[in-house]
């Protein structure tokens, strides 16, 4: 029996030995998948384009351009005018401008204060303000610095009238007592900035999370995505299988004394491997080029793979079974694949269907994936999710042997 | 007019195949629900129409402490905050029966209420304030606020009341370590005269004036050319991306009727009759066009009736811009059908001209190279074009740019598919 399994998969593996493009898109399109989502959220969090407009000339404004420049998370391209950016962002070439008025630097030094502007796209606001959260981050210091700032001169203002009745100080002691101050004051901020007062902990919402690291969406996405691709090779399974039916070779096969389950399971073993090695290089790449985490458990991750693989040679059997043309395949296996993908949130974590996506190898492929990845489990982390996995593949593969014809 | 009975025959052939055509109007259907189930509701999760500031739930034990209060306000700025839930939310997410909510306005239940909101991805994170906040600070001993973010959500929903709240937390902090320090001050007696230093330190320990506004405040604009009906919500701001990425999955169906057809011989059979090449593939890309066209109209149709989707004022634009961009799509499609790529292949490098098209987060995500090469993406155009119509509510003139730019994708893959197609290939 295995070695006629082996006959077949040996076949099955020299039919697509021919077909070179296969292979490259197997490979390359995962690459550069990976490649894509590892310099957007490789680092952690993406750096934001962003546009900026400064109308100040003062010193203040010029501390904030400082400190946006600098941050790590924004990369920002500056604009000659408010004009230009309301122009911009109104056709979505950026989600986002920042903003500086003319009276910036001055404002700041009063007691209304100053106003930064963040101008925003409606029609991608939700993921522009984003901006505001990364905008305030950056210039924390120059906030603190305007706040004492503003502070110390009122002081001052206000002593110098106390002290010389009414008369102030001379302009040039009162600039030279603020700068000297500010400075002493300065050496405070980069103490009190290396060690916070108020320490804000991370914490996972839900009750059992051993990570307590929040996620990023290349963990998210990346295990998403490597299955909705990898379903695609489903179809081309099928496919052979329907071609093979439509051109007789099945029923030749079926004079040799093979069994039929012998037939169909050295058909489905390339795909097994293929979609187990897919998984894998994607994965792979993941991790030793853009260092994403692939949890501390060989075993578990090949488990899950096989598993995987296991479902999805599967599903192609039970298409194949179903079908009647190849136009048929196409249409119904791209249906039900980005469905299952929609439904069981592996293409967006906002987007998923509570219940119906229970149904979906997907759900319970990602739950192993998250357990792995993002939450540092083992072989306890995978057990339910690839138990469920191998029964559906159970299930498929008794539905499509039980329906398939030979002939 | 040959390409017209080419058309007739792909549209009867379709017609007549029931299997097929339930799967043609189920695929959008499969698209737009789920969608439309998990973001159309309109309430818990993300942006309404009725408010667009991005909801934060504060629970805060530390009652009228001045730094919570000064938190809080702080966090009011760019965020809304919220410290009660409605009694309707408590028992949408079951809390009604809980031990801690036997008191509905005690903080206990607030803080189950939040976190069973942010684990349900209703929100993407919160802040919880701890007993004695303020006083600790006063005292200079360290503290900590906690944010719990939602383990299975949104990494840039997260990003941004993450921003917002370290910043907070960050400029209560240095203010109030600056005030208690007095160093400065200290420092300063060494060359001040006496009376200087005492009045200056009397006013660097004096309250705030009660006017006083935060030196640096943000506020938000939007462009001028906006002109919306109701601000968009996340449902809204979600269908557009999709859409585009949906559409490329459709050229799948043409991909495979031309292989069923070159595998059969009844191209070699139509070039027998006196039809020319591009009648021939103008045909079948007319029939697939017309196919997408449907598809694409049950979607929007069904958002639309059912959800509340708007589709912009000005339908024309719209269906111009769909009908570009269905021809695009379906003009790649013929393309590979021409080089004999499979449509499962296919579809991969398609998910990733919709990656860096913007089609599953903004572009402005990525680095500069990306964004340049995905100005060569028609993903991106389209993108742009449907914002603009569906989201940013223009007109017509304003997506010409995108409609001619896909048309010209369009029209360099039928020229492609024309030169290269092997009609006499068996499959």
């Amino acid at each position: 029996m295995i070695a006629q399994i082996w006959s077949v998969t040996r076949k099955e593996f020299r039919i697509l030995a021919q077909q070179p493009s296969l292979f490259a898109v197997l490979l390359l399109v995962p690459f550069l998948f990976m490649w894509i989502m590892g310099s957007v959220f490789g680092g952690g969090s993406p750096t934001v384009a962003v546009f900026l407009v400064n109308e100040d000339d003062g010193a203040g404004s010029q501390q904030v351009v400082a400190a946006l420049n600098n941050a790590g998370t924004l990369e920002v391209t500056a604009l000659s005018s408010r004009a230009e950016a309301d122009k911009k962002v109104g056709k979505g070439e950026r989600m986002a401008a920042i903003i500086i008025p003319a009276d910036f630097s001055a404002a700041i030094q009063t007691k209304e204060g100053g106003k930064i502007e963040v101008m925003i796209d409606p029609a991608q606001s939700e993921k522009a303000k984003i901006v505001l959260g990364l905008t305030q981050q950056a210039i924390t210091r120059v906030i603190v610095d305007a706040e004492v700032s503003r502070g110390i001169k009122t002081a001052i203002n206000q002593s110098a009238s106390t002290l010389s009745s009414g008369g102030g100080f001379d302009p040039q002691i009162q600039k030279f007592l603020e700068t000297a101050i500010n400075s002493i004051v300065s050496v405070q901020v980069d103490a009190a900035l290396a060690d916070p007062l108020i320490n804000v902990e991370m914490k996972s919402a839900a009750e059992q999370d051993a990570s307590n690291r929040p996620p990023n969406l290349m963990e998210y996405l990346t295990p998403g995505y490597s299955l909705m691709f990898v379903f695609f090779l489903a179809e081309t399974l099928a496919g052979t299988l329907l071609a093979e039916r439509t051109t007789g070779t099945l029923r030749r096969l079926m004079a040799a004394p093979v069994p039929r389950a012998a037939i169909l399971l050295g058909k489905i073993i390339p795909y097994f491997l293929l979609t187990a090695a897919q998984l894998l290089i994607l994965l792979g790449v993941a991790h030793f080029i853009f260092g994403l985490s692939l949890g501390r458990s060989v075993p578990a991750m090949l488990l899950t793979v096989s598993a995987c693989g296991a479902v999805l040679s599967g599903f192609g059997i039970m298409i194949a079974a179903l079908v009647r043309s190849e136009g048929q395949i196409s249409g119904l296996t791209t249906l039900i694949i980005l469905l299952m993908a929609v439904v069981s949130g592996a293409m967006f974590p906002s987007i998923q269907i509570p219940l119906v996506q229970l149904a979906t190898p997907h759900y319970w492929a990602m739950m192993a994936f998250q357990n792995l990845i993002v939450r540092g489990q083992g072989l306890e982390g995978v057990a339910l999710p690839v138990g469920v996995l191998l029964a559906m593949a159970a299930i498929l593969f008794g539905i499509g042997l039980s329906r398939f014809k030979f002939e | 007019m040959n390409w017209i009975s080419v058309f007739m025959n792909d549209l009867r052939r379709v017609m007549k195949d029931r299997a097929e055509l339930v799967t043609l109007f189920l695929l959008p259907l499969a698209f737009i629900l789920p969608i439309s189930f998990a973001l159309g509701g309109g309430d818990g999760y993300g942006m309404t129409a009725g408010n667009h500031r991005t909801e934060l739930p504060v629970i805060n034990y530390d009652g009228t402490g001045t730094s919570s209060v000064s938190l809080i306000d702080s966090l009011g700025e760019s965020l809304d905050v919220e410290q009660s839930f409605s009694a309707d939310l408590r028992d949408r997410l079951g809390l009604s029966g809980d031990p801690d909510c036997a008191n509905a306005q005690s903080l206990a239940c607030s803080e189950k209420t939040a976190r069973a909101l942010v684990r349900r991805s209703g929100r993407a994170g919160m802040v919880v304030i701890p007993e004695g906040f303020s006083t600790a600070i006063e005292q200079g001993q360290k503290t900590t606020l906690i944010f719990y973010y939602d383990p299975a959500g949104d990494a840039t929903r997260r990003m941004q009341l993450e921003g917002v709240v370290k910043g907070a937390a960050a400029k209560i902090s240095l203010t109030t370590q600056l005030n208690q320090s007095n160093a400065q001050m200290q420092s300063l007696s060494t060359f001040a005269p006496e009376a200087f230093r005492q009045s200056l330190e009397q006013q660097a320990n004096a309250p705030a004036l009660a006017d006083q506004q935060p030196a640096v405040q943000f506020t938000e604009l939007t462009p001028s050319s906006y002109v919306p009906q109701s601000y968009p919500d996340t449902y809204q701001q979600t269908v557009p991306g999709y859409t585009v990425m949906y559409v490329f999955f459709l050229i799948a169906y043409l991909n495979a009727s031309i292989r069923e057809e070159r595998h059969f011989g009844t191209f070699r059979r139509l070039l027998s009759t006196p039809i020319s090449r591009p009648a021939l593939l103008g045909g079948k890309l007319a029939a697939a066009i017309f196919i997408g066209m449907v598809q694409v109209a049950i979607m929007f149709g069904m958002g639309y009736l059912m959800f509340g989707l708007e589709l912009g004022h000005d339908w024309l634009a719209l269906f111009l811009l769909t009908l570009a961009l269905v021809t695009c799509a379906t003009a790649i499609g013929l393309a590979s059908g021409a080089s004999r790529i499979s449509s499962g292949i296919l579809t991969a490098p398609l998910i990733i001209g919709a990656l860096l098209g913007g089609c599953m987060f903004p572009v402005d995500l990525m680095p500069s190279f990306l964004r340049t090469i995905g100005l060569f993406m028609p993903h991106t155009h389209a993108l742009i074009g449907y914002q603009n119509l569906m989201v940013r509510g223009y007109g017509l003139v304003e997506v010409l740019p995108q409609i001619g730019i896909l048309l010209l994708f369009a029209a360099v893959f039928f020229f492609y598919a024309v030169k290269r197609f092997d009609f006499l290939e068996e499959a």
